[in-house]
């Protein structure tokens, strides 16, 4: 049934342009594995490969221990949800959803059972016989996802399938989506660019730059345990403070621009003083120092103040000129106001501090492939 | 890869065999420009060269002046009863050209309608429209309707705010008109230009019902080949040399010259008419009917005597259905060939406009380019070259051709092929290709998809494509006359050899016949493809 999906050393070429170099991958079986990045990365391409529709100029793609490369995609048993859709406009809901079931020689009787599960799965029974013209993007939608899952394929692969949607939708149908794949644990690959769609749906995330992947693992990983600045940039908001690696009274470290030193026990061994580095705190991982403590922290002047309900935004310029971003939750704290003098305190889950120059993480327990 | 051997075998053969035999006598065997030769030495031929060229020339000046006129006032300046103008530019464009011909001979001929009426009031003698200003007219009126269709479309893609924008910097009037508009709109007005060009050159009824010994090249090849002084192949074929390069070099020059000039305009608000007041008011709406009323003339006039009282030749007081019972008893078998050729012609089209559209959009090669290119080539050669390269091609073994329907139909789906090619390319272009991704994700091959997925989703634009073609292919004349043997005559031929016999009343009424065919085609093209307007 589902399948485990192994990429090795997979190479695209278009022409002389190399966009996919040498990219390594293994998805386990049932799994909802997300590729994201922003345009261009080529996770779609990657998709595209493995459906078949993309050529191969490198390396294998394998479901299970079956070598792809040279299978046409109508042979692979995959099923494909595209991002604008891709219904047959001249056939009504239920025969767009039977169409791969007539291709597989299914009698009559099974198919119209199947599809009849299947518009109820999604909700849409009674456009069973409606052509799809005049159909919502929403509906449209769902025509194409019971489309695809109605032949228990290998593998489910969806395009930025919730692009064209508008917000309140999409995240509705990605509860449909996680739900119906919850059920039938088919393995899945799911490309989008909005990372917070990754986090909400993934078992597992690979992030993509240039064709290349920066890392891989779980939406919490991810976020807490980023391997390169990239990465730590493009989840979730981030503040990037520069400094230099210090050890101070036998504890490792890290020293910001102002002096401030911020005790990291998770730096690893081998980073000596005074290599560059950046610390990266996110705006939820400072707090304003209390009137009458005496901690250490980075101090700033506050210069925006916005309330935006559950949180308070500031925009904090500190001693370098750089302007940092820092969101108060504990509002029953008092707020602070522009022109107010302030100390942040830094306080993470987990420290991410990364080499200036390479850019890679210093940390320990930071792993590029989970 | 099919479609390219049947296109080698039945296109290019012939006209290679044409050229070769403009320049190989095969009496003496050899090689030899004597063909040539006797067309350049005598001033009798080549002023033909310069007759066809003065007539294409004008016509295509003074149509497309009145065309682009016809269609900027009618898309600036409200007119009343536009909706019903446009219905009747539409109806005199899908007319065959050489009725207007033998309309105008009835009007304004020597014993015409209005020629009498001159006469009367003005106490002259006047002899009628023949010659070079017969052909001037009836070619005009007739293409300059196919000018406005153009630039009709071409106005409609220009957004007013560019007239707007002019105007607020200063520039009205026919100033604007000139630096802004013509220029814009350039491209579409070259391509009108070249389609007016060609067809006028190759126009064969209208010069031999009208020109009175007016000769142009279509006629001399026409009579070189088939007339009483026929049966001179290779002077036929010279002269068709002559014509392909003349209609080679000014689609060469069409093609350079629309290269450079690429505009891409779309508009966000389009040109709305205008109420307007006073002189320009009038003269625009008196211009406009007047223009229009004369190019149905022909038609309407046709229409009319159809149901008049003949006696023997001549049309007499009264109606009557003689002229009917008449065609149908005498011309019957060219009613049916018309339409049993023509079906089967437009049913061949269609499986090879749909499938090359398919391998051009979808699987482009190598191979696929040079078909796009070699699938134009028939639009420059004149329907009369190409009635004699294939007349002279199929005449002997291996394939003998000539004298059966088989060879119209030949004649037909070539000459009306490349048209259906790019309305189906066009169709194919618009279908969004994830589609047939998804029947293929599904389980369905490549030739599943196309005949399951593709060809569904294509067929309503393939059938107002295919009802367009079918419109253009009964009409066709200049190459099945040469074509034609006694059993296999259409419609336009009997029209045509009714008029020179001065049958009129019989002329009229196939060519009834053949209009309401055409109507009836055009009326269930807009119902398909939900289209308001026609464009070319």
């Amino acid at each position: 049934m589902s399948v485990s999906i192994n990429i090795n050393h997979l190479v695209k070429r278009y022409g002389d342009n190399t966009v996919i170099p040498d990219l390594n991958l293994s998805i386990k079986h049932g799994e909802f594995f997300t590729l994201l990045g922003s345009s261009g990365c080529g996770k779609t391409t990657l998709l595209r490969m493995i459906a078949g529709f993309n050529t191969i100029e490198g390396g294998t793609i394998s479901f299970n221990d079956r070598i792809l490369n040279n299978i046409s995609p109508d042979k692979r048993n995959i099923g494909m949800v595209f991002q604008n859709y891709a219904i047959f406009p001249h056939m009504t809901t239920a025969q767009n959803i039977a169409f791969g079931l007539k291709n597989r020689k299914i009698d009559r009787k099974e198919i119209d059972k199947r599809v009849l599960e299947m518009l109820k799965m999604v909700k849409i029974e009674d456009l069973k016989d409606r052509l799809p013209s005049k159909m919502s993007g929403g509906q449209q939608q769902r025509i194409a996802l019971a489309r695809a899952i109605v032949i228990k394929p290998d593998v489910l692969l969806m395009d930025e399938p919730l692009s064209n949607l508008d917000a309140k939708l999409r995240i509705e149908m990605r509860s449909a989506i996680k739900e119906i794949q919850n059920r039938f644990k088919i393995t899945t690959v799911y490309v989008t660019h909005d990372q917070e769609e990754a986090l909400a749906i993934s078992d597992r995330i690979a992030i993509m730059k240039h064709g290349v992947i920066q890392q891989v693992g779980t939406p919490i990983e991810i976020y807490q345990r980023p391997t390169n600045l990239f990465v730590a940039t493009f989840i979730g908001q981030s503040n990037v403070l520069e400094g230099r690696a210090l050890r101070k009274h036998g504890y490792k470290g890290v020293i910001l621009h102002d002096g401030t030193w911020i005790r990291v026990d998770g730096l690893k061994d081998e980073v000596e003083d005074g290599r560059d580095a950046l610390m990266l705190v996110r705006p939820n991982e400072f707090s304003i120092l209390e009137e009458g403590e005496e901690k250490a922290g980075v101090d700033g002047v506050v210069i925006e103040s916005v309330f935006l309900g559950i949180s308070m935004q500031y925009k904090v310029k500190l001693s370098n000129e750089i302007i940092i971003n820092v969101m108060q939750q504990d509002l029953s704290k008092r707020a602070a106001q522009p022109g107010e003098v302030v100390r942040l305190l830094i306080n993470p889950v987990y420290y991410n501090v990364f080499d200036k120059k390479t850019e890679y993480s210093l940390v320990n327990g930071v792993n590029e492939f989970e | 890869m099919v479609i390219f051997l049947l296109f080698t075998i039945f296109f290019f053969y012939p006209i290679c065999k044409i050229f070769i035999s403009s320049v190989y006598d095969p009496e003496t065997g050899k090689l030899s420009i004597a063909a040539f030769q006797k067309f350049f030495s005598r001033k009798y031929y080549t002023s033909t060269v310069w007759n066809s060229l003065k007539v294409t020339f004008l016509v295509t000046i003074f149509s497309v002046i009145l065309g682009t006129a016809l269609a900027y006032i009618m898309k600036t300046i409200k007119i009343k009863g536009k909706a019903i103008l446009e219905i009747a530019i539409v109806v005199s464009v899908i007319s065959p050209p050489f009725i207007g011909a033998y309309s105008w001979i009835l009007l304004l001929g020597r014993s015409g309608i209005i020629t009498k009426i001159i006469n009367n009031i003005f106490g002259v003698t006047y002899n009628g429209i023949y010659g070079l200003a017969g052909i001037l007219l009836v070619l005009t009126l007739k293409m300059f309707p196919l000018v406005y269709l153009y630039v009709n479309g071409a106005l409609k893609n220009m957004d007013n705010s560019l007239n707007e924008a002019a105007e607020n910097l200063g520039c009205k009037g026919i100033n604007k008109i000139i630096k802004i508009v013509i220029p814009l709109i350039s491209p579409t007005l070259l391509a009108a230009s070249l389609l007016v060009f060609m067809r006028a050159l190759a126009d064969f009824g209208t010069p031999m019902l009208i020109g009175e010994g007016y000769r142009t090249l279509p006629v001399l090849i026409y009579s070189a080949f088939v007339g009483e002084m026929g049966g001179d192949t290779a002077f036929a074929s010279a002269i068709s040399v002559v014509i392909v390069v003349i209609t080679a070099i000014i689609f060469l020059v069409q093609k350079y010259i629309s290269n450079r000039k690429v505009i891409e305009m779309s508009a966000l608000n389009q040109m709305e008419p205008k109420e307007t007041k006073g002189i320009c008011n009038v003269a625009a709406h008196i211009f406009s009917y007047v223009l229009v009323l004369l190019s149905i003339l022909p038609q309407a006039v046709v229409i009319f005597t159809s149901f008049l009282k003949t006696n023997g030749r001549i049309f007499v007081e009264g109606f009557s259905m003689d002229s009917y019972k008449n065609a149908f008893s005498k011309m019957g078998s060219s009613i049916v060939n018309t339409y049993v050729f023509s079906m089967i012609a437009l049913a061949i089209i269609l499986v090879i406009g749909v499938l090359t559209a398919y391998v051009s959009v979808r699987k482009r090669n190598a191979l696929s380019s040079v078909l796009d290119t070699t699938i134009m080539f028939p639009y420059i050669i004149p329907g009369s070259v190409l009635g004699i390269a294939l007349m002279s091609a199929f005449n002997k073994g291996p394939i003998i051709l000539s004298g059966t329907g088989m060879i119209i139909i030949v004649a037909y789906v070539i000459r009306r092929q490349p048209y259906t090619i790019r309305s189906s390319t066009a169709i194919l272009r618009q279908i969004n290709p994830s589609v047939e991704e998804a029947a293929q994700s599904l389980g369905a091959s490549s030739f599943k998809t196309f005949l399951k997925i593709s060809l569904p989703m294509m067929i309503p634009g393939v059938v107002s494509g295919a009802l367009m073609s079918w419109m253009t292919i009964i009409s066709e004349l200049s190459a099945s006359i040469i074509l034609y043997v006694g059993t296999t005559r259409t419609m336009t031929i009997s029209i045509y050899t009714e008029v020179i016999r001065a049958n009129y009343g019989v002329a009229a009424a196939l060519s009834t016949i053949l209009f309401i065919s055409t109507v009836i085609a055009l009326v269930l093209f807009f119902k398909i493809s939900g289209k308001k307007e026609l464009e070319i």
